[in-house]
């Protein structure tokens, strides 16, 4: 497990500074999780990368921000608007439950998605997210590429 | 057990023996000092930043992420009034207060071993 997280956070640094600039990441373990913090620049978007593997699932967060108002947000957190959108309702017996989910328009609005890679989600970013200044228009269902993962 | 070698300078090896001690014993009572520290090092990192994000949402790592996964009005008050990326400190929050305990347990495991 050590050395398939250790290539995964690798590849994830390694496309990120392919990606975006002004790149700075840190990384930390514990014996049992890992951490991976990656934030950078993608034109005038500034990008938030978080990576946690913890009890064998993979925590992801990939945020898109231009200046405070988050324009996406792929995350699997335990988010009752997520919850409630896939089971019908909110409560006690879904908590704790990750539902991978996108934000959109400054997090007014939400949609349940597959699970996302960091790879993924560069593919969609390319595809929906204009580097100008030009408002990005409605972004696309996300469709997100298989790709081999240890989890 | 698995078992790595190590190079030790002469240096250390003579003063060493000058005490009448064994380098072996030596050596597992250095390493395991050296780790105590080290780990001892890491958790009070570790906790430092979990009481800045207790103070932050005010409330401890468990009570947060139980209500914000049941509750909208407490989603919507975070986001409002404390962080609209709170799913990214929750992450960290979570390796801080669940990495204090995989260090407090690795701490215990050594301090078995003398």
């Amino acid at each position: 497990m050590v050395e398939k997280t250790s290539e995964y956070f690798a590849n994830v640094i390694i496309l990120a500074h392919s990606t975006f600039d002004d790149v700075e990441y840190t990384t930390d373990a514990t014996p049992e999780r890992t951490i991976l913090q990656i934030h950078g620049n993608y034109g005038v978007y500034k990008v938030f990368i978080t990576e946690l593997l913890s009890e064998e699932i993979r925590k992801y967060r990939y945020y898109i921000l231009k200046k405070n108002r988050v324009e996406a947000g792929f995350d699997n957190a335990s988010d009752p608007r997520a919850i409630r959108l896939k089971y019908g309702k909110i409560g006690s017996e879904y908590a704790g439950r990750y539902i991978p989910h996108l934000h959109l328009n400054d997090k007014t609005t939400i949609e349940l998605t597959e699970n996302m890679t960091f790879f993924g989600f560069i593919h969609w970013m390319k595809e929906n997210v204009s580097l100008s200044s030009n408002p990005p228009g409605r972004f696309a269902r996300p469709t997100i590429p298989t790709s081999s993962l240890p989890w | 057990m698995d078992t790595s070698s190590a190079v030790i300078k002469n240096n250390y090896i003579e003063v060493l023996y000058s005490f009448g001690k064994d380098l072996q014993s030596a050596v597992d009572t250095a390493l395991q000092k050296y780790l105590i520290d080290l780990i001892t090092s890491k958790i009070a990192e570790l906790r430092k930043k979990e009481l800045l994000f207790e103070a932050k949402y005010e409330c401890d790592y468990q009570s947060f992420s139980q209500n914000i996964s049941e509750s909208d009005e407490f989603v919507i008050n975070i986001e409002e009034n404390v962080n609209k990326m709170w799913e990214n400190e929750l992450a960290e929050w979570e390796f801080c207060y669940k990495g204090i305990d995989d260090w407090s347990k690795k701490l215990r495991n050594i301090l078995l071993m003398s």
